[in-house]
């Protein structure tokens, strides 16, 4: 409740809270409106390949604008160049055209169930006591880079430097209060890619909250190229289309499986016929603010967090290349309940000291 | 604390009309020692005379503090709403209705058609055509070229060494980004502030703003001294820009504080005050006058944008270096023996032999310069000169959350290449310093 009028606060204005524009797209809680965006582009380009023929009338013209039809991702029937550079089935198509927000991105939007007050009701009730998800991508620290194999590309010595400030940060920003080692540390989960540069990283920070429940290594998040980049320096080579066109594909499904709003809290049912348009309904038992709010922490790779970042935000992901995160930099994304995604921080090196700030072989920011 | 002072008062009072006792007190002009007993000996009357010299510092305190007290909250922001020019921009406009919500909001199913006018109790604007039902169709940012193309030329000085073909190829591409100077520009949103008052001349930092602004001053002291150590590199910090509200005035000035003297400050710079700059995408039906407002602001917006965001100007010499390159190259790469000159003659080329041929112009350049700007400004701008350094759409402002004195940091290469380093980096502060104007900490959304 203090949450959501710091929220009313911050917006430094008297008019109709936030909720209440919520309030006016009806949905309700029932059910949801079905699989996710790559599971069906998968399921759809699986069906397509196995039976049709490879020719297609479908053309994407990169200069008129592409309304709302198909899911979002690589359209793999798509002809011809973008500006002469990166072959139009390789150029991330959003489901509905620049700059909309599609407000089922992640494929959890409730449907409506057609009674407006009902659902205004229930979203209001999400929106209040729901839980927010705080996603916290963490880039591995500085590495050696000298070797090939995966295995012996481990962290330098500046590197386990800056992986050990930023579990100290990490426990710093989630404990909220320095040095109280009582505060909840309610962090869901650390997750970590396959590599090894992000594994080592991921065992230093998770010294600083042991207590914190670690998942296996997921490969889905190793580092790759997850798309085209745009300015991309002339037309793309066919390795690189090659590459890209067997990562990409990986990268967007640990998208899909790490990037959701969390699950929905279900109104009391006789909450449901209160007249008094949901003042009273009652709120769930326990609403202290970690209660509401979950974290996790994701140590990967540069490429994937700035991909991670920009789909999130629902921006042309070609641009990934225009951000820049250095060696254990900090991307906090923000979920609400109801879906709305927020990022409070990209690459925030903040917390090392400027001798510590590395961009692989880089030192500092002169370059 | 006043109402100690008129206790003071009312004991003095009282003590004088006991010392008055002898002299006959009741010929005392002030109307409180009326009430008193003039003989206070006995301890119930010095208790009377306590509760009288009590009740009657408290109804002095009332009366007194009721003239001259500075008005309660609600009548300050009267005054403040009174005059039009310190009334904030949501209340300069009518109150939005139901039917006007309606119209400006879309639905998760948008059709693929944008829906013409809606209704408007307000003084109708002239286009009402709506994108998607989204926002105004005329205040979306229409890119040179569509999303996510790139566009080449988007400060206006492109030079031959950064067209498109010039980047196409890794030569030409490593060397417009590493001669030249690079521009670096850090931008700074200032710290917590007193939002209560509506005037801007009012709203100054909190204790915690002044907090936040000093870790920050700190921060940045740091990293300008690191800069200042490169001897191999040249960098240097250019100056400190600050918007003309007082909160972004008073950060920059203590942030100064903590660093070199020799950086200037330059004058505060009206562009650079917070407006809406562009509409949201997605739509916030429940602030009033949002149209209105991005009207108001949208231009001095970009305004503002190009005239803090571009690359730098060549030297004389690499662009004449880059002439005689490319010109080198054609001659290598031709297999004819002759030029034809531009008066029509036919002038044969004559290979000079290895050892005999000049350096490569462009290795006689100087070494690649950096330029650090601090721009201390804003929320809304600040997202919106990333969104638009970035070339991504202005409209997902509102996507972004930058706290309170949070750095971000953009990079324009001499090429006019655009890389951003950090978005709302608040490591250098604490917990405790971490806020979102009135929300504090991170357990909030």
């Amino acid at each position: 409740m203090s949450a959501f009028f710091r929220f009313a606060n911050r917006s430094a204005t008297k008019a109709l809270p936030v909720m209440a524009a919520a309030a006016l797209t009806s949905f309700a809680l029932s059910s949801y409106q079905g699989l996710s965006n790559c599971e069906a582009t998968a399921k759809k380009k699986e069906n397509e390949s196995s039976s049709s023929s490879s020719s297609s009338t479908s053309t994407v013209d990169s200069t008129s604008p592409k309304t709302g039809t198909g899911n979002a991702g690589f359209q793999r029937d798509a002809k011809g160049y973008f500006y002469d550079i990166i072959p139009n089935s390789q150029i991330f198509q959003p489901k509905l055209e620049w700059p909309m927000y599609d407000e089922n991105w992640d494929g959890r939007e409730p449907i409506p169930s057609g009674n407006d007050k009902l659902d205004r009701r229930k979203r209001r009730y999400l929106r209040k006591y729901g839980v927010t998800r705080h996603i916290i991508l963490v880039r591995h620290g500085q590495y050696d880079e000298t070797h090939k194999e995966d295995e012996k590309r481990i962290l330098t010595e500046l590197g386990r430097k800056q992986a050990n400030e930023t579990g100290k940060r990490l426990a710093q920003m989630i404990r909220g209060a320095e040095g109280d080692p009582d505060s909840p540390c309610n962090i869901k989960i650390v997750r970590v890619s396959g590599m090894a540069r992000a594994k080592e990283t991921c065992d230093i920070i998770a010294s600083h909250f042991p207590q914190v429940e670690r998942a296996e290594p997921d490969p889905l998040l190793n580092e790759g190229r997850p798309s085209h980049h745009i300015p991309s320096g002339g037309k793309v080579s066919d390795n690189t289309i090659h590459k890209t066109q067997e990562q990409h594909a990986r990268i967007e499904e640990a998208f899909q499986k790490n990037f959701h709003r969390a699950d929905p809290i279900a109104m009391p049912d006789d909450a449901l016929f209160l007249e008094n348009d949901g003042k009273d309904v009652p709120p769930p038992e326990d609403t202290s603010p970690a209660a509401r709010h979950e974290y996790e922490i994701i140590v990967c790779h540069a490429n994937v967090i700035r991909y991670f970042c920009l789909r999130a935000l629902q921006l042309p992901p070609e641009a990934w290349l225009r951000l820049c995160t250095f060696n254990c930099s900090l991307t906090y994304l923000t979920i609400r309940p109801t879906g709305g995604v927020s990022c409070r921080t990209l690459g925030d090196v903040g917390h090392l000291s400027p001798e510590l700030v590395t961009f692989s072989g880089h030192h500092g920011f002169n370059w | 604390m006043r109402s100690m002072k008129f206790s003071r008062m009312a004991g003095a009072l009282l003590q004088r009309t006991s010392r008055n006792n002898g002299t006959g007190s009741r010929t005392s002009t002030s109307s409180g020692s009326k009430l008193f007993l003039s003989t206070a000996s006995t301890q119930s009357d010095r208790a009377t005379n306590f509760w009288v010299a009590a009740v009657g510092s408290c109804v002095a305190y009332h009366l007194y503090d009721k003239q001259s007290r500075t008005s309660t909250l609600m009548e300050k922001r009267q005054d403040d709403n009174d005059n039009p020019e310190t009334r904030p921009w949501y209340r300069r406009y009518p109150t939005l209705t139901l039917e006007r919500m309606r119209g400006s909001v879309s639905s998760s199913t948008s059709s693929n058609s944008s829906t013409t006018t809606t209704t408007n109790n307000a003084a109708p604007l002239d286009n009402r055509t709506q994108f998607y039902g989204q926002c105004l169709q005329r205040q979306l940012y229409q890119p040179p070229a569509p999303y996510p193309a790139w566009v080449y030329d988007w400060d206006g000085k492109m030079n031959d060494s950064c067209t498109k073909e010039a980047l196409s190829t890794a030569q030409g591409l490593q060397k417009s980004s590493c001669t030249g100077t690079t521009r670096h520009i850090l931008l700074v949103r200032h710290g917590q502030y007193e939002e209560a008052p509506f005037d801007d001349r009012k709203r100054c930092l909190t204790a915690l703003g002044r907090k936040q602004a000093q870790l920050t001053g700190k921060r940045l002291a740091t990293l300008v001294q690191q800069i200042a150590q490169s001897k191999k590199i040249k960098a240097h910090v250019h100056a400190i820009y600050t918007s003309d509200m007082l909160r972004a005035k008073q950060t920059a000035w203590i942030m100064a504080q903590a660093m070199p003297d020799n950086i200037p400050i330059r004058d505060p710079d009206p562009d650079l005050n917070e407006g809406l700059p562009a509409p949201m995408i997605p739509p916030r039906p429940d602030l009033p006058g949002v149209e209105e407002e991005v009207d108001a602001q949208q231009e001095r917006m970009e305004r503002v944008f190009r005239k803090y965001f571009y690359r730098a100007d060549p030297s004389p010499q690499f662009l004449q270096a880059w002439k005689d390159n490319a010109a080198a190259a054609r001659n290598q790469n031709h297999t004819q023996d002759y030029n034809i000159s531009p008066s029509g003659t036919v002038v044969p080329i004559e290979k000079a032999p290895k050892q005999q041929q000049p350096p490569k112009p462009m290795s006689r350049l100087p070494p690649p310069d950096h330029e650090f700007d601090i721009i201390v400004c804003h929320g809304n701008v600040i997202r919106y000169f990333l969104c638009r350094a970035l070339q991504l759409p202005p409209e997902a402002w509102l996507r972004f959350s930058v706290f309170n004195c949070s750095v971000s940091y953009i990079m324009i290469k001499p090429n006019g290449y655009v890389s951003c380093r950090m978005i709302g980096d608040i490591g250098h502060l604490g917990y405790k310093e971490t806020t979102f104007s009135g929300a504090h900490g991170l357990l909030w959304s």
